[in-house]
């Protein structure tokens, strides 16, 4: 079995790394995936980071890193930032996310583009400071904290959409689609 | 600093206060106390993030993942749904299992040792200094090796010399560092004489000298150099050691009688006073001249 430290570390964070893993791939398997790999190399590799204190960020920055390299082979997807939305995304009642189910919320977070929902994610799993966000990003910090404000008003605009289904979205903003249904394979054969 | 820039700053502050502390963010969280309206606005800004960063918390992972974690890791492998997923992996992975398959086939002798052959001689030299009663009591070979079957441990092939014509007192099983190896008592007649077990004191359940082990051990799970066919008989801490081995098995024959009393035990040149043994006879197939190998 794997030492006492190695199994102390998977309990301390196998589970913010699965809900980062899902927010990005968009299904539980290649969450557990994304999960099992960062354990995997962290038992290969680990040993050659000096400095205890970031264990938490190489753990991030390696599911991230895992991330692209499974799901950008092959493919290129640009991460463009928008321009500003001047439109205010409108107030939403604490109380009333409360009520919401944590799959459901993942899934309006996943409604964000992704160049937002990475930083968003990390920011709302609460492990990680902008600071440590940036070098999992590999960004400046100027640039977390834009994609953060620009993150939570798309992530708002998504959840104004859900709690007021009837409301027409204000005019210029840009609403992502919610939810984001996964099409369905065409079988061959 | 202007209120839309002090929002920008608040904005990245995380809802549980962990980076209340930063300097970074000082003057801004000073001016919400001092601006009642901005104070408003960050209130209801961490409330909303709160609540949804304790949504975010509600997603567990499945109850297997940890397990699967720790599993996989101590496998030292990597997890097969990713490498199922990438065709060059998936290729590195099948041609690897080919090539490990193809040694594991072609070359049983060396796969997976697991246990040292000195280490299992030095440990029957100690575990045989006293006298231990059998597990299994019986002077009948064969139910000695129908109860070696029973417990999935080796059985001995067959043995040089006398060694099979011997009584039997027993079978035991022993296991070295995982390994599961079978240990045949006899009790030779031809060693009770001018044995350096002659100080045996009186009255103890049997004499040392005419009591002798076989350990059998499987090849497949032991590392050893040097161990031929024929016995090769040494001497260690006051035991004489035979060693030797077959297709599947290496033997460790032990006794506190001289070399030379082995060396006529196991010899098929050596005239030697047998107990003859009619199912080890029968398992001879009636074998009658010079002796020849036989199972016990």
């Amino acid at each position: 079995m794997p030492a006492p430290e190695f199994q102390h570390l998977v309990d301390r964070y196998y589970e913010p790394l699965y809900r980062f893993g899902y927010s990005l791939a968009g299904n539980r398997d290649d969450a557990c995936d994304l999960a099992q790999q960062t354990f995997f190399i962290w038992a290969r590799q680990g040993h050659a980071l000096r400095d205890a204190a970031k264990v938490k960020a190489w753990l991030f920055t390696t599911l991230f890193r895992e991330f692209l390299k499974l799901h950008r082979h092959g493919k290129r997807v640009a991460l463009v930032e928008e321009p500003d939305l001047d439109t205010h995304p409108g107030d939403l009642d604490p109380a009333w996310i409360g009520r919401l189910d944590g799959e459901t919320a993942l899934e309006a977070l996943r409604g964000v583009e992704e160049i937002y929902r990475v930083p968003l994610t990390l920011f709302y799993l609460e492990e990680l400071s902008y600071k440590e966000i940036a070098d999992v990003l590999g960004v400046p910090i100027g640039t977390v904290m834009s994609r953060l404000s620009r993150g939570k008003d798309h992530l708002r605009r998504i959840l104004n959409q859900r709690a007021h289904p009837t409301t027409a979205p204000h005019e210029g903003a840009k609403i992502v689609s919610y939810p984001r249904a996964k099409q369905p394979r065409p079988h061959h054969g | 600093m202007d209120s839309s820039r002090t929002r920008f700053l608040l904005r990245a502050l995380r809802p549980n206060g962990a980076d209340d502390a930063d300097p970074t963010f000082r003057e801004a969280l000073e001016q919400t106390h001092a601006d009642p309206e901005l104070g408003a606005w960050f209130a209801q800004e961490r409330a909303v993030d709160r609540a949804f960063a304790a949504k975010l918390r509600e997603v567990r992972a499945p109850d297997e993942l940890r397990a699967q974690i720790l599993q996989g890791v101590a496998l030292s492998r990597r997890p097969r749904r990713i490498a199922v997923r990438r065709p060059l992996a998936l290729a590195s992975l099948a041609a690897a299992a080919s090539l490990a398959l193809l040694i594991y086939t072609l070359w049983p002798v060396r796969r997976a040792p697991q246990l040292s052959f000195d280490l299992v001689v030095t440990a029957a030299v100690r575990e045989t200094a006293d006298f231990a009663a059998p597990e299994f009591a019986s002077d009948s070979p064969a139910d000695i090796r129908a109860w070696f079957r029973e417990e999935t441990v080796p059985i001995p092939g067959a043995l040089p010399g006398h060694l099979a014509d011997q009584p039997t007192l027993g079978g035991s099983i022993v296991e070295w560092e995982g390994v599961r190896c079978s240990r045949v008592t006899f009790s030779v007649p031809a060693f009770r004489a001018g044995s350096p077990s002659e100080s045996t004191p009186e009255g103890a359940t049997r004499t040392r000298s005419d009591v002798a082990h076989l350990y059998t051990v499987p090849r497949r799970s032991c590392s050893s150099q040097g161990v031929g066919r024929q016995p090769t008989i040494a001497t260690r801490e006051g035991a004489t050691i035979a060693t030797w081995r077959d297709a599947e098995n290496y033997y460790v024959f032990v006794a506190r009688v001289s070399a030379e009393h082995v060396q006529a035990l196991l010899s098929p040149s050596e005239g030697l006073a047998r107990a003859p043994d009619p199912i080890a006879s029968r398992e001879r197939n009636g074998a009658s001249g010079p002796p020849s190998p036989a199972r016990v």
